[in-house]
C-alpha cells in the first residue's frame, strides 16, 4: 500500500484545467521524483498534498486516511512536511529559531506553562534548541544558528528550509526543487543528503530540474507535463520512453 | 527583537518607575501627576495594541471599543447596580476579553484585510450603542459621578484613591502588563508569533495554528484594554462615548506604529510622549491632530521602526562608545534606554 | 407606512445606493490593482465637495463646468495621494492601510482649520425644483445621481471590458509581474486607476453634496460604509459591490423610514458581520485560492 496515494485528481482554475486525472502513490521509504517542464503543474500537486489547495476532484489518502479537507497546520501533524520553490523563510528570525520552531510548534507544553517559563517548557526549548543544531550539522549549517536567516546565501537558506521541514519529525518529507540555485558540488552534496535522509526512515518526494541527479538516486519517476501524467517508472524506462523526449524536447510521438 | 537582554531591561523599567512614583508624588505638580496617571493606562493600551498589531500582525480597528467596554461596564455596574468596584473592574475586563475573543473566533480565519474592516464594524457598533443607548449610558452626555474604588486598609489606616495613588497603580499596572508581555515575547509563544507576522503560509506549513494562536493573542489584548479602561472609568470619574470612537482608534494604530511595531518599551515611550508633549505644546491646539496624521505617514514611509528603532540606534550607538564598560552604565541612561526595551 | 412612502423610501434606497455603489466601486478598483485598503477615500469626496462649493458659490462657476473640474481635481488628488503614502510601500501590505489613516487625519484636520468647522450648503438650482409625489415631494437634486450612475456604471464596463486601459486594468489585478511581462507598464496603469477612482468619486461628491451638509468629518462614514460594501459585494469583485451598494442603501433607507435613523451605521455594520460569517466571499465571490 502507498504510503500517499492519488486517485484519480484534478484541480481546476475556472476553465483551466491545471491537473488533469493525476494517479500515483508514493511508496513508504522510497525516493519518488516528479519532473516535467516548467508549468507541468508539480507545485499544484504539493499544494494540494500539504492543503493549501483544494481538489477540484478526486482523493488524496495518506496513510489510509483521506487527506483532502484536512486543514494545513493539521496535515503537518499527520507527518507530512514541506520546503517551498520559492523559498518561505522566517527571514527576520535566527536560523535556530527557524529550524526550532518545527519542534516547538508540535510540542506538548501547552502555553499557560511556556509562558510561565515552567521546568517542562525550558526542557522543550532546550530540546528543540539541541535537535535544531543536530539538524543544521545534518544539512551542513553548524555554528549558523544565531544568524538571521535573512542573512544567508541562498543556497544555505534552501538548505535551512530542509533543515525546518525535517524538525517537524515527517514520514513523508515533499522538497519542491531543492537543488535550485545550487552548483554542481552541492547539489551532488545534497543528494547524499537525500539519501542519507531516506536512511533515517522518511520518505521523500521531490521535484526537481536537475534530471541526471534526479535519475541517480529516485527509485521512481513520475514525469507530468500540462497537468497529466504521461510517465511512471523506474528511471531506466523513463529515459528511454519516447512520450517523456517529446515532452522535453518537443516534437511528437510516434 | 531582543537587542538588550531581558534583565537589563527590566531593571531600567523598574527603576525608572520607581523613579516616576516618586517624582510624581513629591515634586510634580497636580497637573503633571494627572498625566502621569494618564500615561500608565495609554502604555499599558498601547502595549496591548501592539501586542495583536504589531507582534501577530492582525491589523485591527475597534481597540478603543475595548477600552471603552471596559470603562462602561465597569462604570455602569458600580453605578447602577453598586457592585464593589474591584469586582466591576474585573467583570469590565472579562467582558471586553470575552467581546475580543467572539470577534476574533468569528472573523479571524477571514484574513488581513476582510479582519480589519470586520473590526472597524464593531468599533462603530460598540461607538453607535455608547452613544445612542441613551437608557443605558446616558448617549453623548456620557456618564459622570463615577464613584472612586473604596479605601484600602493597611496596618490599621485607610488610603483613599488620590491620584498619587492611582499612580502607583498605574505604575504597577504598566509593570505587570509589560512583564507579562515581554514574557511572552521570549518564551516560544513568541517566536510562533513573530513567525506567523513574518510568513504566515510558511507558518501554517510548519504546523502552527495561525488562527489560534490569533484568537488568543486578540483576546489577551482586548482583556488587558479593558482593563485599562476600568482604571480610566474610576480615575476620571468621567466617560463620554466621543473617547471611545473610531478616531480613537486610529489615534491609538497611530501610537502604536510611532512606538515601534513590536516593541513594547516603544509602545511605553510613545504613550508617554503622545500624552504629555500635545499638553505642554498646548499651543498647537487644533494642529495636534495634524502632526499625528503628518507624523503616521512620514514614520511609516521612513522609520519603519519607530521610537523603538530610534532607541536602538542609540542603545548600539552607546554600546559601541563605552566598549567595554558594563551594561549597567548603559542602562542608567535613562529615556534612551527605555525606548530600546 | 403607506404606498407612496414606502415608494419613496424605495425611490431613497436608490439614491443612496447609487452614492455608496460609486464610492465603492472606487475603492474597490484601488483594491484590485494594488490590494491596498485606502481610508482616505472619504476625504478625497470631502475635498471635492468643498471644492464644488468654492466653485458655485464662491467662484461663480456653472454647476456642469463645476463638476468637470471636481472630476479633475479629485483625479489629481488620488493620484497624488497615491504618491504621497502609497508609492514607497508597494509590497508592504500594513503600510498604505496606516498611512491612509494618518492621510485621512491629516486631510479632516487641515479642512477643520482652513474651511472651518460650520457646515455649507452647496445651492444649485436643482434644489429649487420640487417634484410631488402624492402627500410627498422631494427636489430634482435627488434624483440626478440615478442616472449619474447608471451611466458611469455602463461607462466603467464598457472601459473595462473593451478599452485597452481596462483590459490592461484588469491584467494587473490579476498579477502585477506577469502583466509586465506581457508589455504593459504597472506603473501607469496604477495612475490611471487612481485618477479614475478619483473621477469616481467626484460624481457623488458633486451631485449629492448638496442634499446634505459640507462639513470636514463628512468623509469618514462614507469610507466605512465602501468597505462595507466592498466587503460584501466581495474584494475587486465590480458586480458584486453593485448589489451590495444597492442592497446597503435600501436597508438604511428602510431603516430610516421605520425611525430609527440614529442606528443606521449600526445596522449597516451588523448586516456586514452577518454577511461575513455566511458569505465571506462576497455575494458573487468566490473563495480565493492562492497558487504559492
Amino acid at each position: 500500500m502507498a504510503l500517499l496515494d492519488l486517485a484519480n485528481v484534478s484541480k481546476r482554475f475556472g476553465g483551466n484545467h491545471v491537473i488533469s486525472h493525476a494517479n500515483f502513490g508514493v511508496h513508504k521509504d522510497a525516493i519518488t521524483a516528479i519532473l516535467g517542464p516548467n508549468g507541468a503543474g508539480k507545485t499544484t500537486l504539493f499544494n494540494m498534498i500539504t492543503g493549501v489547495l483544494r481538489p477540484s476532484s478526486g482523493d488524496i489518502r495518506f496513510d489510509g486516511q483521506s487527506i483532502v479537507d484536512v486543514p494545513m497546520p493539521d496535515i503537518v501533524r499527520m507527518g507530512i512536511a514541506r520546503t517551498f520553490q520559492k523559498l518561505r523563510l522566517f527571514k527576520n528570525l535566527t536560523v535556530e529559531e527557524n529550524v526550532a520552531l518545527g519542534r516547538l510548534s508540535l510540542g506538548k507544553v501547552s502555553w499557560p506553562l511556556a509562558l510561565l517559563r515552567s521546568k517542562t517548557s525550558r526542557q522543550e526549548e532546550k530540546r528543540a534548541k539541541d535537535e535544531a543544531a543536530e539538524l543544521l550539522a545534518f544539512v551542513g549549517l553548524s555554528g549558523f544558528e544565531k544568524t538571521r536567516a535573512g542573512s544567508l546565501a541562498h543556497g544555505q537558506q534552501r538548505l535551512l528550509e530542509i533543515a525546518r521541514a525535517m524538525a517537524l519529525q515527517p514520514t513523508c518529507l515533499l522538497l519542491d526543487e531543492p537543488m535550485a540555485g545550487l552548483n554542481p558540488e552541492g547539489s551532488t552534496r545534497l543528494a547524499g543528503s537525500l539519501l542519507r535522509i531516506r536512511e533515517r526512515g522518511i520518505t521523500i518526494l521531490l521535484i526537481e530540474h536537475h534530471v541526471d541527479v534526479v535519475m541517480d538516486i529516485a527509485d521512481r519517476i513520475i514525469v507530468l507535463d500540462f497537468g497529466k501524467i504521461i510517465a511512471d517508472g523506474v528511471p531506466e524506462d523513463i529515459q528511454s520512453d519516447p512520450r517523456v523526449i517529446a515532452a522535453y524536447f518537443g516534437g511528437k510521438v510516434n | 527583537m531582543t537587542t538588550v537582554p531581558t534583565r537589563w531591561r527590566l531593571l531600567a523599567i523598574f527603576v525608572l518607575f520607581v523613579g516616576a512614583q516618586v517624582f510624581g508624588t513629591r515634586i510634580a505638580n497636580d497637573y503633571i501627576l494627572h498625566l502621569m496617571v494618564l500615561t500608565c493606562i495609554f502604555a499599558v493600551l498601547v502595549m496591548s495594541h501592539n501586542l495583536v498589531t504589531g507582534y501577530v500582525g492582525l491589523f485591527h480597528l475597534c481597540h478603543a471599543a475595548f477600552f471603552g467596554v471596559g470603562a462602561y461596564v465597569s462604570a455602569l455596574l458600580a453605578m447602577h447596580l453598586g457592585l464593589p468596584i474591584p469586582l466591576t473592574f474585573v467583570i469590565g475586563a472579562l467582558v471586553a476579553g470575552l467581546s475580543g475573543l467572539t470577534v476574533g473566533l468569528l472573523s479571524v480565519r477571514l484574513g488581513g484585510h476582510y479582519f480589519a474592516i470586520v473590526s472597524l464594524g464593531l468599533g462603530v457598533i460598540v461607538y453607535q450603542i455608547l452613544n445612542n443607548w441613551v437608557a443605558l449610558t446616558s448617549g453623548p452626555m456620557g456618564l459622570s459621578g463615577i464613584p472612586l474604588p473604596p479605601e484600602i486598609p493597611w496596618f490599621g489606616k485607610s488610603i483613599a484613591w488620590t491620584p498619587g495613588v492611582f499612580l502607583t497603580a498605574g505604575l504597577v499596572f504598566v509593570f505587570i502588563t509589560y512583564v507579562v508581555f515581554t514574557r511572552i515575547q521570549d518564551s516560544k509563544v513568541g517566536i510562533i508569533m513573530r513567525a506567523i507576522r513574518e510568513n504566515e503560509v510558511a507558518a501554517a506549513c510548519v504546523g502552527i495554528r495561525t488562527n489560534r494562536v490569533k484568537v488568543a493573542a486578540f483576546t489577551i489584548a482586548s482583556l488587558f484594554a479593558g482593563a485599562a479602561g476600568g482604571i480610566y472609568a474610576h480615575y476620571t470619574r468621567m466617560l463620554v462615548p466621543e473617547q471611545f470612537s473610531f478616531l480613537a482608534s486610529a489615534e491609538l494604530v497611530a501610537m502604536t506604529v510611532l512606538g515601534g511595531l513590536g516593541s513594547f518599551g516603544g509602545s511605553i515611550a510613545s504613550a508617554t510622549f503622545f500624552t504629555i508633549v500635545p499638553e505642554m505644546l498646548r499651543v498647537a491646539g487644533q494642529w495636534r491632530l495634524e502632526i499625528f496624521g503628518a507624523m503616521l505617514v512620514i514614520v511609516v514611509l521612513f522609520f519603519p521602526r519607530g521610537m523603538a528603532g530610534l532607541g536602538t540606534l542609540i542603545w548600539q550607538g552607546l554600546v559601541r562608545q563605552s566598549g567595554r564598560l558594563s551594561d549597567a552604565q548603559g542602562v542608567s541612561k535613562g529615556r534612551a534606554n527605555r525606548g530600546v526595551a | 407606512m403607506s404606498i407612496e412612502e414606502f415608494v419613496v423610501q424605495i425611490f431613497n434606497g436608490l439614491v443612496i445606493g447609487s452614492t455608496y455603489v460609486l464610492l465603492a466601486l472606487g475603492v474597490t478598483l484601488i483594491y484590485g490593482v494594488l490590494n491596498i485598503i485606502n481610508f482616505a477615500h472619504g476625504e478625497i469626496f470631502m475635498l471635492g465637495a468643498y471644492f464644488a462649493f468654492a466653485c458655485v458659490s464662491m467662484w461663480g462657476f456653472s454647476y456642469w463646468v463645476t463638476a468637470i473640474l471636481v472630476m479633475i481635481i479629485c483625479a489629481a488628488l488620488y493620484v497624488i495621494l497615491d504618491f504621497v503614502a502609497f508609492k514607497k510601500l508597494r509590497g508592504f501590505e500594513l503600510g498604505p492601510l496606516i498611512t491612509s489613516i494618518g492621510v485621512s487625519i491629516f486631510l479632516q484636520n487641515l479642512a477643520l482649520i482652513l474651511f472651518g468647522g460650520d457646515p455649507q450648503q452647496l445651492q444649485t438650482s436643482y434644489l429649487d425644483v420640487i417634484i410631488s409625489y402624492g402627500m410627498l415631494s422631494f427636489s430634482l437634486q435627488r434624483f440626478l445621481i440615478i442616472p449619474a450612475a447608471i451611466v458611469t456604471i455602463v461607462g466603467l464596463y464598457v472601459m473595462m471590458e473593451k478599452t485597452t486601459l481596462g483590459r490592461a486594468i484588469r491584467a494587473v489585478s490579476q498579477d502585477r509581474h506577469v502583466a509586465s511581462l506581457m508589455g504593459i507598464n504597472p506603473t501607469s496603469v496604477i495612475m490611471f486607476t487612481f485618477a479614475i477612482a478619483g473621477v469616481l468619486v467626484a460624481i457623488p461628491s458633486v451631485l449629492v453634496s448638496p442634499l446634505f451638509y459640507i462639513y470636514p468629518l463628512m468623509g469618514v462614514t462614507l469610507t466605512l460604509k465602501a468597505y462595507i460594501i466592498v466587503v460584501m459585494g466581495g474584494f475587486g469583485n465590480m458586480l458584486g459591490t453593485i448589489i451590495a451598494g444597492m442592497i446597503l442603501g435600501l436597508t438604511e433607507s428602510m431603516v430610516a423610514g421605520f425611525g430609527a435613523s440614529r442606528w443606521i451605521d449600526a445596522v449597516s455594520f451588523m448586516v456586514l458581520v452577518a454577511f461575513l460569517l455566511v458569505r465571506p466571499y462576497g455575494i458573487v465571490g468566490e473563495r480565493r485560492e492562492e497558487n504559492i
